[in-house]
């Protein structure tokens, strides 16, 4: 090939090169066009994604408002029906308190509420209603407690039996004391006599408040019966001994 | 609410509480001081709190909205703007990338028409309607031939690949389109060299010569020669023996035209292929040339591949740039040429 042949082919190749450059260029236009098309569609859908999430929840936060408002309307007529309440002094349902601050978890939902964070946590309408009808509750239906449980019904006749046993003691040694030449000494012994009678079932009030108090439960009617069942047991054997040593 | 009511003996402990915190600091007057009183009055509290609250939550909620729709607003906006003023910046980068690129391509395309003119001058060139042989230069060299045209923006720019002295060809593509191009390219060197400077060899065993029937006047002159089927090797064998032979020729160039199909091409035995390999290397130095369809030569830097699809096609001296073939030369036309050019020379053989 010779060499203005060889420029032909070169010549040809420039051509080639300057249509390829125009060719990339033009692609790189029209991408440049897209990209910037799509991010700022991105923008708009994102937009309209956050208005239509702000409707939402100001939909949500208005039918909150009624919500709150028939379970306060609720709670107060259950509360003018509770034992001991004055219809006339409770009055009407009461108004919406004045709230500066808005509890954060009722806006967790709301747009900027990532950004801020300034609000000071407060409870939201609903903890403050359930703590209401709590207390309500707690009112006009008190608790009911469960029975007690099985491990403890053995040692109601063993409480029965010490608490008896210790009144029985009580009982002796009042009875003893007035025996003696103390002034008001009749009066003494018929308090030791008294004690003598109520000493079987002196462990039932104990144990009542023990089961009460520490676990929780009621004592039923059994638990009643196997607490005087030890209680009686021990008064017996105390009378016996008593018998015995003053006969 | 329900995880509200959780333990009752601690909500109990808890009111009374409140009932001592509230009672002590505003809610419980002197008067009513009961228990039950003060329990209203937490109560009382709490609910007024708790319909307060949410009214707040519904304000927050409504600012919150009024935000966003006007957020929405002023992104609808200048989204609108910015869409335009994107087709206005795609525009005008279009316009500047087209401004640069025609003013390159009039200056390149001009040049490269007059390197064509000078690289191809007469037979070589010339569309078929004008087209009659030249007589090659005064230094006798061969050009380039014409094989179509490079429409470039308004500039039709020749466009031309080696053969004599240069390289082999091997086209690929579609038959009768391919054809053409060979029947063009041998017309084109035939009308551009003396009578005689050029021999025919054309191997057809398929149409066992039909393909360029109209070259073939020149066989009364022996300017041409037919190769049948199976001969193939011996055929071969004397194009090596041709190009590595020292000795005088009758002949400046011999282009021989292999037309085989791919089931022919799967033929070639492992020493037909290594002859043909061969002539590859170093047939051009020589004068011999292939000019091959449906035959894969080895790679080689004086082989032109020229790719047909569909009228265009792409090759190597022309780059990424697509030919429009020219169609193949007049049949009437090939034979009166084949047929004034072996009287020729045979008049010139008799002086």
């Amino acid at each position: 090939m010779t060499t203005r042949d060889h420029d032909y082919q070169l010549m040809m190749n420039a051509l080639a090169d300057v249509t390829r450059r125009r060719d990339a260029g033009l692609d790189s236009a029209e991408q440049d066009y897209r990209d910037n098309a799509a991010r700022a569609a991105g923008e708009l859908v994102r937009a309209e994604g956050e208005a239509a999430e702000a409707d939402r929840w100001a939909a949500a936060a208005a039918a909150q408002v009624l919500d709150v408002d028939r379970e306060a309307a609720r709670l107060w007529d259950q509360l003018r029906r509770a034992r001991g309440v004055r219809i006339r002094a409770l009055g009407e349902l009461p108004e919406p308190a004045p709230v500066e601050a808005v509890p954060r978890v009722a806006l967790q939902r709301r747009p900027s509420a990532a950004e801020g964070g300034t609000t000071p946590v407060r409870e939201s309408a609903r903890t403050l209603l359930a703590r209401a009808a709590e207390r309500i509750d707690d009112t006009v239906r008190p608790a009911v407690r469960r029975p007690l449980p099985r491990w403890a019904l053995p040692l109601l006749p063993v409480l029965g039996a010490l608490v008896a046993g210790a009144t029985g003691l009580l009982a002796v040694g009042l009875v003893t004391f007035g025996d003696g030449d103390v002034p008001g000494g009749a009066l003494i012994r018929g308090l030791g006599w008294i004690a003598f009678v109520v000493a079987p079932s002196a462990g039932v009030p104990v144990v009542a408040v023990l089961a009460h108090r520490r676990l929780q439960a009621r004592l039923d009617i059994g638990g009643i019966g196997l607490t005087l069942l030890g209680g009686m047991i021990a008064a017996t054997i105390l009378s016996l001994t008593f018998t015995i040593i003053h006969p | 609410m329900a995880d509200a009511r959780g333990g009752r003996e601690a909500g109990s402990d808890d009111t009374n509480r409140l009932i001592d915190h509230w009672g002590g600091n505003r809610l419980i007057s002197p008067v009513v001081g009961s228990h039950r009183n003060a329990l209203v009055a937490v109560v009382r509290q709490e609910l007024a709190e708790a319909r307060g609250t949410a009214r707040a939550v519904l304000a927050a909620a409504e600012s919150a909205r009024g935000r966003a729709q006007q957020r929405r607003r002023l992104v609808r906006d200048a989204y609108a703007v910015c869409l335009n003023q994107l087709i206005g910046a795609r525009d005008a980068a279009r316009t500047e990338v087209l401004r640069r690129f025609r003013a390159e391509a009039a200056q390149l395309a001009g040049t490269a028409v007059a390197l064509a003119d000078r690289s191809a001058t007469g037979a070589a060139s010339a569309p078929w309607r004008m087209w009659a042989p030249t007589e090659p230069d005064a230094g006798g060299h061969a050009g380039l031939l014409r094989v179509g045209t490079i429409a470039f923006e308004s500039v039709t720019v020749p466009a031309l690949v080696p053969l004599l002295d240069a390289a082999h060809v091997q086209l690929d593509g579609e038959r009768t389109a391919v054809d053409g191009v060979i029947a063009g390219l041998l017309l084109r060197a035939l009308g551009s060299t003396r009578p005689g400077d050029l021999r025919l060899t054309v191997y057809d065993p398929e149409a066992f010569g039909g393909t360029l029937a109209a070259f073939a006047p020149l066989e009364n002159a022996g300017l041409l020669s037919f190769v049948g089927p199976g001969g193939m090797g011996p055929m071969l064998d004397e194009l090596v023996e041709t190009a590595t032979s020292t000795g005088p020729r009758p002949e400046r160039w011999r282009v021989v035209v292999l037309l085989a199909d791919p089931a022919g091409a799967a033929e070639l035995t492992s020493a037909q292929r290594t002859q043909l390999d061969r002539i590859v290397r170093t047939g051009v130095a020589c004068g011999v040339h292939l000019v091959v369809r449906g035959l894969d030569l080895a790679p080689h830097p004086t082989v032109e591949r020229i790719t047909v699809h569909d009228r265009a096609a792409t090759c190597h001296t022309t780059g990424a740039l697509p030919v429009r073939l020219d169609p193949g030369p007049p049949a009437e036309r090939v034979a009166e040429f084949c047929r004034s050019t072996a009287e020729r020379y045979a008049h010139e053989v008799k002086q």
